[in-house]
């Protein structure tokens, strides 16, 4: 019971952690955020649970698994267009003509800001007029990606 | 080996299974950021010029078809000329409403967070 409580504090304050560093503006990029609350809660937990004969395999990697969801929360909030489309309209009491849905959306500035966040994960460099994909690690996962969406009859990326 | 308890094994299910699930809408989805990868990675030395990956972006990715997938996806219904959320739509916007509060992204500009 002890065990499954310091996990649990752990994850809630792995995650608290993550969003005090975002709103601190202690970066601007929210993954690494993530990665930091993710890190310090796990060595944390680790650590404790070590110091009281509680450490198990099993639950290390049940609280690894559990900040992929918190990823994909955090990953929705910031980019999701059809969580942005909702948000709109829970916000708009009237509701909204199409044109204000697409407005919503920002398009305009998509690409800049998916651009900043390759540059980020380091995947991409501008030289000049010019955007090159120097690593191969999002490609790869493009791809994983576009065989189970080919496994699962799902429109592909391209 | 060490033993598990069920209450272990129960864990290790539920996050795996949380996982798999908050991770099916991102397979679903066509993602801008894993588009863009794929164009370059298909592109001749893997580079592209800037105007050429906007125009790509903007071929592949049009706000009408986004609004239709939301209103195919249940999210959202049109009732004469404007659209609104369904149940299911309101639920989701209103949790990453508040998500969006708590991280202070509501109060960011355009430019920073889009």
């Amino acid at each position: 019971m002890t065990s499954l409580f310091l996990f649990l504090t752990m994850y809630s304050g792995g995650c608290f952690l993550c969003v005090l560093l975002y709103r601190a503006r202690l970066s601007r990029n929210l993954y690494f955020c993530w990665f930091l609350g993710l890190f310090f809660s796990f060595a944390l937990y680790n650590g404790i649970a070590f110091q009281l004969g509680v450490f198990s395999w099993v639950r290390a990697a049940s609280f690894a698994f559990m900040f992929i969801p918190f990823f994909h929360i955090l990953n929705m909030a910031a980019t999701a267009r059809r969580v942005r489309i909702c948000v709109a309209l829970f916000q708009s009491s009237d509701g909204l003509s199409q044109k204000d849905l697409i407005h919503s959306l920002r398009l305009s500035s998509m690409t800049n800001h998916r651009l900043k966040i390759l540059q980020q994960f380091c995947q991409v460099k501008i030289r000049g007029n010019r955007i090159v994909l120097v690593r191969s690690e999002f490609l790869v996962m493009a791809r994983v990606f576009n065989l189970v969406k080919k496994i699962l009859g799902i429109p592909e990326l391209l | 080996m060490e033993s598990l308890s069920l209450v272990d094994v129960l864990l290790l299910l539920l996050s795996i299974l949380a996982a798999a699930v908050a991770t099916y809408p991102a397979i679903e989805n066509r993602s801008p950021v894993l588009v863009m990868v794929m164009l370059l990675g298909r592109a001749k030395n893997r580079r592209l010029s800037v105007s050429t990956l906007h125009t790509d972006m903007k071929k592949r990715i049009s706000g009408l078809s986004l609004v239709q997938l939301t209103d195919e996806g249940g999210y959202i219904q049109k009732k004469g000329t404007l659209y609104k959320n369904t149940l299911k739509g309101h639920v989701l916007g209103g949790f990453f409403s508040v998500i969006q509060k708590i991280l202070g992204l509501d109060q960011m500009s355009d430019s920073s967070h889009d």
